[in-house]
């Protein structure tokens, strides 16, 4: 074992926050590859130097035969050190009887020699910025099938923020330390777990893969993050007046009662009223929709409303929670009846509620496919995509989790898709989203503004 | 954050293309009440410009326009 770069041992039988902690370890050494010393848990340890001077520095502990504690202060040794500081445990939604869940207060301290991570950009810029967006990634939209939720708080890059518990001094003349190439920063974080973590993986999408009941699935922390390897940089906020995207008309989309088809996309709703809609082709008690009604999913398929009213309308028992990011999915059989939709949230199949169920007449029409109206939805959205023919359990998981159609069989058949912010194009005062399939040139907003790109949910 | 300030005003306003002028898209676009005499327009974000053209218009922000746009005059949506 080198002193510079210690072997740190992972606990065995770690529990509660500790096996967290040492998941999250394993995870960020595996997710930033220029974490060259990704350390655990540390501890503020009082250290007395030989001229009787005390000092308080992160200690890691290593559990040799001299039951060690290692010195975790930054070293520009190490091309990436990171360490992390658990706060506190507080107890929240306590039930008697039922298992309780817990938050900590959780700090990941990184110190990094941009030197030896890429001498040649560091010539002309601070990367400090690239290595943190590195963090936020793998802590948002990269975590995921983990027994704990964690949310980011505050970041920062000022020195003495990010070592403000222990005593470690600039030092600037004698050793660099604050100075490039060596960089700081953290982030503080809130890590909730149940009572028995790490038993039970609180994200539903790991809920499913164990087979746990749907009591349990709901139960689980809804995470604020949409699939595992996804990822893109920019959603869009849409204000539920006014705001919404339009398609050119094309013949692709004339979608007929009796087309089975798949609609994916993620969604976070602002606020809940009553019919909003995701994804529609749709005017007057006329086609199709996908969207919310109150707080739960529905599909509507319609031929005409009022007295003449010839509709299928399904909708979820479920509800989403406003502010909360989900990957939601409806597939439809073409059989004109409620058994044929199948809702998804974050790829858990629900069970559904028949609103109305007396189509029999043809639901095609000539107005424009439309995302976020025509019915204007208060919710910022992402990835919308369509195909034409009817996803099964693993085709919605695969969209869930990775994101990207990689079935071949499921590229042929998208006829929409629509990464949103990503590669748009904001002219006068108009955005040009480019379809993914190529069928149309792009989605065109109407009455949305440049600020209503936002960062990618 | 900076908001939209929102209003709804009279398709028949004399000045109705100048107030299109000052909203966020066309006016051919803006969400127009179930009976075609009134729309909703919203001023850009961070933009705090008192103008003559709105005068007499009663100002909205985005909750008090959301609960509106859900309002018999604006919505017909059958559900159920």
């Amino acid at each position: 074992m080198s002193v510079q770069n210690p072997t740190i041992p992972g606990a065995l039988e770690a529990k509660g926050i500790d096996a967290a902690i040492i998941d999250l370890q394993t995870f960020l050494s595996f997710e930033l590859t220029w974490l060259s010393n990704g350390m655990g848990r540390a501890y503020k340890r009082k250290k007395v130097r030989p001229n009787q001077a005390v000092q308080f520095l992160p200690m890691v502990y290593l559990g040799t035969s001299k039951y060690d504690f290692f010195d975790a202060s930054p070293d520009n040794d190490k091309e990436g050190q990171s360490i992390i500081l658990v706060g506190n445990r507080t107890p929240i939604d306590f039930q008697r009887g039922h298992y309780g869940y817990s938050e900590y207060p959780v700090s990941l301290i990184f110190s990094a020699n941009l030197e030896t991570i890429n001498p040649i950009l560091l010539l002309t810029e601070d990367f400090t910025e690239h290595l943190m967006d590195n963090v936020r990634q793998a802590l948002t939209r990269d975590i995921l099938g983990k027994s704990y939720d964690l949310e980011i708080l505050e970041e920062t890059r000022d020195f003495d923020e990010v070592y403000a518990e222990f005593d470690i001094n600039t030092d600037a003349g004698k050793t660099n330390k604050p100075l490039l190439p060596m960089t700081y920063f953290r982030f503080d974080t809130t890590i909730t777990i149940k009572e028995d973590c790490p038993s039970i993986p609180l994200d539903r999408c790991t809920a499913i893969q164990n087979n746990l009941t749907q009591d349990d699935i709901d139960n689980c922390i809804i995470p604020n993050y949409c699939g595992g390897g996804f990822s893109n940089t920019y959603s869009m906020a849409f204000d539920g007046v006014n705001e919404e995207l339009e398609a050119p008309t094309n013949a692709i989309y004339d979608i007929e009662r009796t087309d089975s088809f798949t609609i994916c996309c993620r969604v976070n709703v602002a606020s809940f009223a009553a019919v909003q809609q995701f994804i529609a082709k749709h005017l007057g008690g006329r086609g199709w929709y996908f969207g919310v009604v109150g707080a739960r999913l529905i599909l509507a398929l319609e031929h005409a409303g009022g007295a003449m009213s010839n509709k299928l309308q399904v909708r979820t028992v479920a509800s989403l929670t406003a502010g909360v990011s989900y990957h939601v999915a409806v597939t439809y059989d073409g059989t004109s009846t409620p058994g044929g939709i199948k809702f998804y949230i974050d790829g858990v199949l629900q069970s559904n509620v028949t609103l109305l169920n007396n189509l029999s007449m043809t639901i095609t029409n000539v107005f424009p496919v439309i995302i976020g109206g025509p019915i204007n939805i208060d919710a910022t959205i992402n990835v919308v995509r369509m195909w034409d023919i009817e996803f099964t359990q693993a085709q919605i998981t695969s969209d869930y989790n990775a994101g990207t159609p990689t079935d071949p069989i499921q590229q042929v058949n998208q006829i929409i898709g629509c990464d949103m912010g990503d590669n748009g194009l904001f002219g006068v005062d108009t955005w040009v989203l480019p379809d993914t399939t190529g069928n149309v040139t792009g989605f065109q907003s109407n009455n949305m503004e440049f600020l209503d790109r936002v960062a990618a949910i | 954050m900076d908001d939209n300030r929102y209003y709804i005003v009279n398709m028949n306003d004399p000045n109705i293309l100048a107030i299109g002028q000052l909203s966020v898209g066309a006016l051919g676009s803006q969400r127009v009440s179930l009976d075609g005499t009134q729309a909703i327009i919203k001023l850009p974000k961070g933009d705090e410009t008192q103008y003559p053209e709105l005068e007499g218009y009663e100002q909205y922000n985005h909750s008090q326009i959301r609960e509106i746009v859900f309002e018999p005059e604006w919505y017909n949506e059958e559900v159920g």
